[in-house]
C-alpha cells in the first residue's frame, strides 16, 4: 500500500522532470519556471473556460441554424 | 567495381562485390553479425580482429535520422530560452538586474556596440546557464580513471568557489584511446630521465639551434613506424594544420574539404588563399561530381586550369565518429589526378591491427595517400602533430613552414613520452592494447546501440557519440552521469548542429570490462529517466535484459 504511494509520486516526480527538460524549464531560475508556469496555467486555464462556457451555446445555435 | 547506395535514413554502404555473401543490399537494418557477437561474448582478442578484414564491416556506418518529436522539442526549448533570453536581457539593460558578463566600457558614449552578434547573446542566456557542465578543471592524471575539482556556484555559475574536494570520476571524456595517459609506467619514467639530460625547453626554433638528437629520432621512428619515406613533427597539432595547409595549397588551387572538416583545417585552408569547395560529408558522389565539374570548368571565370586540387579529409571525424571511405577516394584520387591529404588526429594508434590509422584498418598502400597528417595528443599521450610523406615533400615543409621557423622546438619530455610510447606500441605490449581498444569499442557500441539509443559513426570507431537532442536533457544527463561517478563530454550548439547536441564517449585501452559496465548501467538509469531512447531502428531495452 505504501509502495504503491510512493511508486504514484514517484511517477509525479518523473513527469513533472518531464516537463522541465522538454520545455527547457531544467536550466532556467526558479523565478523564471513561476513565471513561465504561471503563463501557460493561465492561457490553458482560459482556454478551457471560455470552451465550457462558449461551447454548449455555440454548438447548440450551430445546430438550429444548419437543421 | 565498387557500388555504393545511398538509401534513406542515411545508412550508406559500399559494397565491393555486387552480390555479397552475407547480406543483400537491402537489408541493412541489422546491425548484428551474428559471428562477431559470439566472439564478442567469448571475449578472445584475436578471433575478433581476424573478422575485421571484411570490406562490408570496415566502412559500415549508421547515422539515424532525428525523430520529428525531438526536434520539434528542441526547437520548442530554443524558442522559450529564446524568450526568456530577451526578458532578461531588458531587465538588464534597464539596469532592473547587475550586468554579470562582459560589459562593453563605450558603449554609454555612443561607440559602435562591441557585443552584438548572437552568439553573444547564446553565451549569455543559454550557455552560461549550464556553464558547469563545461570545462570542468581537473586534479590528476587523465587515465581510466581521474579526480574532478569539486567546484560550486551560488549566483548560477557566473563565478565559481572551489570548494578544494575532489570527485573520483571514471574518464570517458578524454583522448586516451590507448591508454598511455599514466603517470607511472616505461613513458613517463623516461620523459622524466629526459628531463635529467636535456632539461625541460630548448628556447628556440627548430630552425636555430633548436633541433636536439630526440627530435631527428622521432621523426626516423614515426617514419618508419607509419611506413613512409619521412617525417616532420610539430609542437601543436592544431598549428600543424592550419600553418602546413598554407605551404601545400596557394593561389589558384583548389582545394575540396569534407563538410565536416576539423577547424585547423577550415582554418588552414582559408589561410592559403586557395579557392575550397566542400563535399557532403562522407558522399564520394558529390565529391565525384565536384571533381569533375572542377576540371571541367576550372576557375569560375576565366575558366583557366585549376593548378592543383587537393581533397582534405579525416581519418575519424571526432564529432560524428565517422571513418573516411579511404577506397574510394584513393580510386577517385587516382582517377582525377588531385591530391589527398588525410588528417588522421584520432585514428593513428587506434585504428588498424598495426595501430597504423585509418591506411592500416582498410590494408591500403602508403604511397596513395599523399601527406599523412596526424597529433600526438591523443593515443600517445602527449602533444605535438606530424606530417608524413614523401622525402621530397617533407624537405619542402621543412624549408617554407612557419611552425618549423617559427615555433619553439618541442620540450624533451613531450618528445620521450611520444617516442616511448611508439617504441611501446611497436611491441606486444602495443598489440594488447590496440586489442583492448577494439574490444572495448565493439563492445560498448554494441551495448548502446542493443539498448535502443541512436549512436552515429562507424561499428569500430573509438569515438561513440549519442545524441541528446535538447539542450536540458544534455544538462541533466551530465549532472545525473556525474552524480553516479562518471565524468562525459557533452556537446552543445557551436560545436555541433542546433539540433544534434550530444554526448561524445572516447573509449579507452585502459577501460577494464567492468568500468564499461559501470558505465553502461548509468547511461541505462539516466537514459531511462529522462527518455533517450529514441532509436527506431533497434527496440528499446534495458541493460538487465541484454
Amino acid at each position: 500500500m505504501l509502495s504503491s504511494v510512493r511508486r504514484f509520486f514517484k511517477f509525479i516526480h518523473w513527469l513533472y522532470l518531464q516537463y522541465l527538460l522538454n520545455t527547457a524549464l531544467y536550466m532556467l531560475e526558479p523565478w523564471e519556471r513561476v513565471l513561465f508556469t504561471t503563463l501557460l496555467f493561465a492561457i490553458i486555464s482560459t482556454a478551457v473556460y471560455s470552451a465550457l462556457v462558449f461551447l454548449p451555446v455555440h454548438v447548440r445555435s450551430m445546430i438550429q441554424t444548419y437543421s | 567495381m565498387v557500388a555504393s547506395s545511398l538509401q534513406a535514413g542515411h545508412v550508406t554502404t559500399v559494397h565491393r562485390h555486387l552480390t555479397s555473401k552475407f547480406h543483400s543490399n537491402e537489408e541493412m537494418g541489422q546491425t548484428v553479425f551474428p559471428l562477431i557477437d559470439e566472439n564478442l561474448k567469448k571475449n578472445n582478442y584475436k578471433i575478433g580482429i581476424e573478422n575485421n578484414n571484411d570490406d562490408e564491416n570496415l566502412q559500415r556506418e549508421e547515422f539515424e535520422e532525428t525523430p520529428l518529436y525531438a526536434a520539434i522539442l528542441t526547437y520548442l526549448s530554443y524558442a522559450i530560452l529564446c524568450l526568456f533570453g530577451w526578458l532578461r536581457d531588458f531587465l538588464r539593460q534597464s539596469h532592473i538586474e547587475t550586468k554579470r558578463g562582459a560589459v562593453d566600457p563605450n558603449a554609454s558614449l555612443a561607440f559602435v556596440p562591441l557585443y552584438q552578434s548572437y552568439e553573444s547573446f547564446y553565451t549569455r542566456n543559454m550557455y552560461t546557464r549550464v556553464r558547469d557542465i563545461f570545462n570542468r578543471p581537473i586534479a590528476s592524471v587523465p587515465g581510466a580513471q581521474f579526480e574532478l575539482t569539486e567546484r560550486v556556484s551560488d549566483d548560477y555559475n557566473w563565478t565559481y568557489r572551489y570548494t578544494g574536494k575532489t570527485i573520483s570520476a571514471i574518464n570517458l571524456g578524454s583522448y586516451n584511446y590507448l591508454g598511455f595517459a599514466e603517470k607511472t609506467g616505461p613513458c613517463a619514467t623516461n620523459a622524466i630521465n629526459s628531463i635529467k639530460t636535456f632539461g625541460v625547453a630548448n628556447c628556440n626554433t627548430r630552425t636555430e639551434i633548436g633541433t636536439q638528437r630526440y627530435h631527428v629520432e622521432l621523426e626516423q621512428l614515426l617514419a618508419d613506424f607509419l611506413h613512409v619515406e619521412s617525417s616532420i613533427a610539430f609542437g601543436m597539432g592544431f598549428a600543424t594544420n592550419s600553418l602546413n595547409l598554407p605551404v601545400l595549397a596557394s593561389k589558384g588551387d583548389l582545394i575540396l574539404s569534407d563538410e565536416m572538416n576539423h577547424v585547423s583545417l577550415i582554418l588552414g585552408i582559408r589561410l592559403s588563399g586557395a579557392s575550397y569547395q566542400t563535399f557532403a560529408h562522407n558522399d564520394m558522389k558529390d565529391l565525384e561530381k565536384k571533381l569533375r565539374a572542377a576540371i571541367v570548368h576550372g576557375h569560375p571565370r576565366t575558366n583557366r586550369p585549376w593548378k592543383k586540387i587537393i581533397i582534405v579529409v579525416e581519418g575519424i571525424y571526432s564529432m560524428e565518429g565517422s571513418i573516411c571511405r579511404l577506397p574510394e577516394l584513393i580510386e577517385l584520387k587516382k582517377k582525377y589526378k588531385a591530391y589527398l591529404y588525410m588528417d588522421e588526429a584520432h585514428s593513428i594508434g587506434a585504428m588498424g591491427k598495426h595501430g597504423r590509422g585509418i591506411v592500416d584498418y582498410f590494408g591500403a598502400d602508403t604511397n596513395d595517400v599523399d601527406i599523412l597528417m596526424g597529433t600526438f595528443t591523443k593515443s600517445f599521450a602527449s602533444a605535438g602533430g606530424y606530417i608524413a610523406g614523401k622525402k621530397s615533400l617533407i624537405d619542402y615543409i621543412r624549408m617554407n613552414s612557419h611552425a618549423n621557423t617559427y615555433a619553439s622546438s618541442m620540450p624533451a619530455p613531450v618528445v620521450q613520452q611520444i617516442i616511448s610510447s611508439l617504441r611501446l606500441l611497436q611491441g606486444p605490449e602495443g598489440k594488447k592494447r590496440i586489442y583492448q581498444l577494439a574490444d572495448n569499442t565493439r563492445y560498448f557500441r554494441q551495448k548502446l546501440v542493443d539498448m535502443g539509443f541512436i549512436v552515429y559513426g562507424n561499428k569500430n570507431s573509438p569515438v561513440v557519440p549519442m545524441l541528446i537532442y535538447m539542450p536540458a536533457r544534455v544538462t541533466r544527463f551530465n549532472r545525473e552521469m556525474l552524480r553516479r561517478g562518471i565524468a562525459v563530454v557533452t556537446v552543445g550548439f557551436p560545436a555541433t548542429k542546433l539540433l544534434d547536441a550530444r554526448v561524445r564517449f572516447c573509449i579507452s585501452a585502459a577501460h577494464t570490462r567492468q568500468m564499461l559496465d559501470n558505465a553502461l548501467i548509468s547511461i541505462d538509469e539516466v537514459g531511462t529517466e529522462i527518455s533517450l531512447r529514441y532509436s527506431t531502428r533497434h527496440k528499446s531495452r534495458r541493460l538487465r535484459e541484454l
